[in-house]
């Protein structure tokens, strides 16, 4: 449905060219939930927006290719770039404080966009709006749909924000962190509410996080991102059960459990991420690394180890 | 039987004025409402809840960082709710706080190793001729260079600038510190790194630690025994593996069930079981009167029905449901 | 200004001419017309380009004094205000509040026509209006940063509220006011031209930009140099010291970064 290839996006800055993204390609099946996973400075963030060019062209570079429906994304103009946003692809962004807009009621803003895309009337399109709140769980859709966004709690502004994102019935939603800035028991309900979503409507989604608890919850595929590349792709099952490489290892590890109390010490990855100004000419994650050997000066190139499960690690399937 | 080193006994700390000269009816914030909890030598009490829940209130409130508008707390005997300015200052070493934000909590312009010495100045605890060299055996202990002393907070990353806001605890002596949600701004592969430190330096300086966070998981790894907030009141506590083992409480219960658990298998386990929370936390200027769960708790109606009791008019008392396990819901009375 | 500041220091040196050395034989030449005038001379006789230079002197020493005391005043007063508060901090708020809204010139004007003309007179009524400027501007630096963390922090280890002001607080308040006197150094070279151009600034003989814009009126249509030169001075002067505040205030803004 939606193949990345070789995405590479630079930010010059008057420090020297910030490499945030380089070379990260990966594939979107139709009703999947693929999840991108990294930490802050791996370049999920930036990797998503700029699939749909909503990084300033005068602030970065970008090179590779995002094919959707036949087209690709970064050759489109940007009217062409306009028809897709909202309509086939939405996205859904992490702080639900701001990312509605405080003066506009929210019938008004789930409205926009399908009116906008669809030119369909007025009328027919706040029924459309009153059906996507009630979809998405706000109690007394008929009558809050003309509230502000200021009247609304963190996590049912995160379901308007999808409700929105819903109105075109697009065929991918991208999720970016959605639920870090949200209580565990409404991240729950999100959650919930996203696969059914799935379930009912046939959506695909990309969902990024840092929290490997969620991908286990929610995701059919995982991307592991570290300093701008994908360090290993996988299935669920695979990343958790087999992790092949150092990092993805080194973040399970390190994680406290909440389902057994151990007496030892969390078996934390020492050291820090790469600058990604002075990106390092060898394997990004060396330093860190307690499987490394002389090979790994060199950067090392994607492996598949099985169909569905690619390392990015010159010891590939030997750990 | 340890003697607890912090007692906390009916504190409360309120915002906003009940009827003031500007202010129209009432505005009142219970932020914490009545709390009683006691904090024994050497161990790791951690408090978790929610957003809204006070936690952070809370911590702060023992600290005298605001100051509580009832009740006591007790540090080695000493109320430190009665004194004042000089008095208090001076006690101010022996307990400490970790801020969560390590980019807001130290000062931008202030050079490292004076941001360390402070507190070594303030309390005369060395020589002036020997704070510069006392400094850098902390930065060594917190896992820093020594020759960041000279450098500014905006050069380091989080984490380093957390183990900075450690290390500034650290100076003053204390024996207890209070932790506010010390990790929640850093990476998750930085996480581990910090906690893996304050473990070891419980152990080495014999510190006592009060852990708030909202990760349950971190929580239950590093503490002893955990209290469990929301909106203002502790809702239940006992030790670690009791509460993920036999949670009491219906929204302990809840909570367990949300997190989510970095193994597929028993996602999907999970997820066959799971009974979601509905709705969403009521507001702390308008709590429910009674028990301040009752408007989302799943088994309202089993107390309605067996004990003939109303959770939304009677306020549940917090007690002792079994031996070392308290808790606060007219299921256990 | 570097220009400026130096002619103003070294004025003495510098001027071909005291600035009140008179020569009736040479009255109202026009610029390049005698040798030893290369910038003309004025309705006395006295040179222009010496009047000029001891201008600058003029400006400097008022815009700059009126500055300092604005600043020793005004400073310790808005913190003092912002951080405690209470009733000494309403007082002043008030006093700000009205001293804003009087149109500052003609309060200065009023001062001077009570305390009369003349150098420390000027530097008296324009302090008054310009300590209100920093009062506040350090007020409000100091309400919002007293809320900052390493303030808290500041307490919870047991600092005491006046170190917390001096060592925490001020130092990092201070960038917006240093911005606001480097601002205020033209404002008062302005103020001080607008009055001794009505007549009420600096007394005779003394050169001052705005005096000699001022005394010119009656010769301007023909002897256009004796107002063109002084208000060219006071424009340019104005000029550097409002792109020194603008380069200070760039300066010292924290560093922008990118956040991706």
């Amino acid at each position: 449905m939606l193949e990345v290839e070789d995405l590479h996006v630079h930010f010059p800055t008057p420090d020297g060219v910030v490499q945030a993204v380089n070379g990260i390609s990966y594939s979107l099946g139709k009703k999947e939930i693929l999840a991108i996973v990294g930490e802050s400075g791996s370049g999920k963030s930036v990797g998503v927006l700029s699939l749909l060019r909503l990084i300033p062209a005068r602030d970065c570079k970008v090179q590779g290719s995002v094919n959707f429906e036949g087209k690709n994304l970064l050759k489109l103009s940007d009217p062409e770039m306009r028809e897709l946003r909202g309509n086939r692809i939405a996205m859904v962004f992490q702080d639900p404080m701001t990312s509605l807009n405080p003066v506009l009621r929210i019938g008004d803003q789930i409205q926009e966009s399908v009116i906008e895309h669809q030119g369909i009337s007025e009328k027919i399109a706040k029924s459309r709006a009153i059906e996507l709140l009630e979809l998405v769980g706000i109690p007394e859709a008929g009558k809050r749909y003309r509230h502000y966004p200021h009247q609304f709690s963190g996590g049912m502004r995160q379901r308007i924000m999808i409700a929105a994102g819903l109105a075109c019935e697009p065929s991918i939603l991208i999720a970016d962190e959605p639920t870090t800035a949200l209580d565990v028991t409404i991240q729950a309900q999100i959650i919930d509410l996203v696969k059914k979503l799935r379930r009912e409507i046939g959506m695909s989604v990309i969902w990024i996080t840092h929290d490997l608890g969620i991908v286990a919850g929610l995701a059919d595929r995982v991307a592991v991102m570290y300093a701008g590349k994908i360090v290993e792709f996988a299935t669920v099952d695979q990343l958790f059960k087999t992790p092949q490489h150092p990092y993805s290892r080194g973040l399970l590890n390190s994680l406290p459990r909440l389902d057994a109390r151990s007496e030892k010490p969390l078996d934390a990855i020492e050291g820090l991420p790469p600058n990604l100004i002075n990106y390092p000419a060898s394997c990004p994650f060396l330093e860190r690394c307690s499987y490394q050997t002389e090979h790994c000066q060199i950067p090392p190139e994607m492996r598949s180890i099985t169909t569905t499960h690619e390392v990015c690690c010159h010891h590939a399937g030997k750990l | 039987m340890t003697e607890p080193i912090v007692k906390v006994k009916n504190l409360s700390m309120h915002f906003g004025q009940a009827s003031g000269f500007f202010s129209g009816p009432q505005r009142l914030v219970k932020a914490v409402d009545n709390v009683n909890l006691e904090v024994f030598e050497g161990e790791t009490l951690g408090l978790v809840g929610e957003s809204g829940c006070g936690k952070s209130t809370l911590g702060r409130s023992i600290l005298q960082l605001y100051k509580p508008t009832t009740g006591t707390v007790q540090y080695r005997g000493t109320d430190l709710v009665k004194l004042e300015g000089k008095a208090l200052r001076k006690m101010r070493n022996r307990f400490q706080m970790i801020y969560q934000d390590p980019y807001a909590s130290l000062n931008p312009r202030m050079k490292i190793a004076d941001i360390i010495g402070e507190p070594m100045y303030i309390h005369q605890l060395h020589p002036r001729s020997e704070i510069r060299s006392e400094v850098e055996k902390i930065l060594e202990m917190v896992g820093l260079a020594r020759d960041f002393a000279d450098r500014y907070p905006h050069e380091f990353s989080g984490g380093q600038r957390q183990r900075i806001g450690i290390a500034r605890a650290l100076a003053a002596q204390p024996d207890f510190i209070v932790a506010d949600e010390p990790i929640s701004a850093l990476d998750v592969s930085i996480q581990a790194q910090i906690i893996n430190l304050m473990r070891n330096l419980q152990q080495q300086l014999k510190l006592t630690y009060l852990f708030i966070a909202h990760d349950l998981a971190v929580v239950r790894h590093i503490s002893d025994r955990m209290a469990v907030m929301y909106l203002g009141k502790v809702i239940e506590l006992t030790d670690s593996n009791t509460i993920y083992e036999d949670p009491l409480h219906p929204y302990t219960q809840s909570l367990l069930a949300a997190i989510p658990i970095p193994d597929p298998e028993k996602e999907r386990e999970r997820e066959a079981n799971r009974v979601l929370l509905e709705g969403e936390v009521p507001s702390p200027e308008n709590p429910p009167k009674g028990c301040a769960f009752c408007t989302r708790c799943p088994r309202r109606n089993e107390v309605l029905g067996n004990k003939k009791i109303d959770c939304s008019t009677k306020a549940p008392l917090f007690a002792e449901a079994k031996p070392g396990h308290w808790t606060a819901c007219h299921l256990y009375t | 200004m570097g220009f400026i500041l130096f002619l103003a220091l070294f004025a003495d040196l510098l001027s071909p001419f005291a600035y009140d050395r008179v020569y009736f034989d040479r009255v109202l030449l026009m610029p390049f017309e005698h040798p030893e005038h290369p910038l003309g001379t004025d309705e006395v006789g006295r040179d222009y380009l010496s009047r000029l230079i001891y201008g600058a002197r003029t400006s400097m020493m008022v815009s700059l004094s009126v500055q300092m005391i604005a600043l020793i005043i005004g400073l310790p007063i808005g913190a003092l205000a912002g951080y405690f508060g209470g009733a000494f901090d309403f007082v002043i708020s008030r006093i700000i509040d009205i001293m804003t809204a009087f149109p500052a010139l003609l309060f200065t004007i009023l001062i001077i026509s009570v305390l009369g003309g003349g150098m420390p007179t000027i530097i008296v009524a324009l302090s008054i209006t310009s300590w209100i400027v920093i009062a506040r501007i350090t007020r409000a630096q100091i309400l919002t940063l007293r809320e900052q963390e390493y303030c808290t922090a500041a307490r919870g280890i047991g600092a005491s509220e006046w170190r917390i002001l001096f060592r925490h607080l001020l130092p990092n308040a201070m960038s917006p006011i240093l911005i606001a006197v480097s601002f205020g150094i033209p404002t008062a070279i302005f103020a001080e031209a607008g009055l001794s151009f009505l007549g009420l600034g600096v007394n005779d003989p003394i050169a001052s930009w705005g005096k000699m814009v001022g005394a010119s009126n009656a010769y301007v249509r023909v002897y256009w140099h004796l107002a063109l030169l002084p208000t060219l001075a006071i424009a340019l002067t104005m000029l550097g010291f409002s792109f020194l505040g603008d380069g200070l205030r760039d300066a010292l803004d924290p560093k922008q970064k990118i956040r991706v």
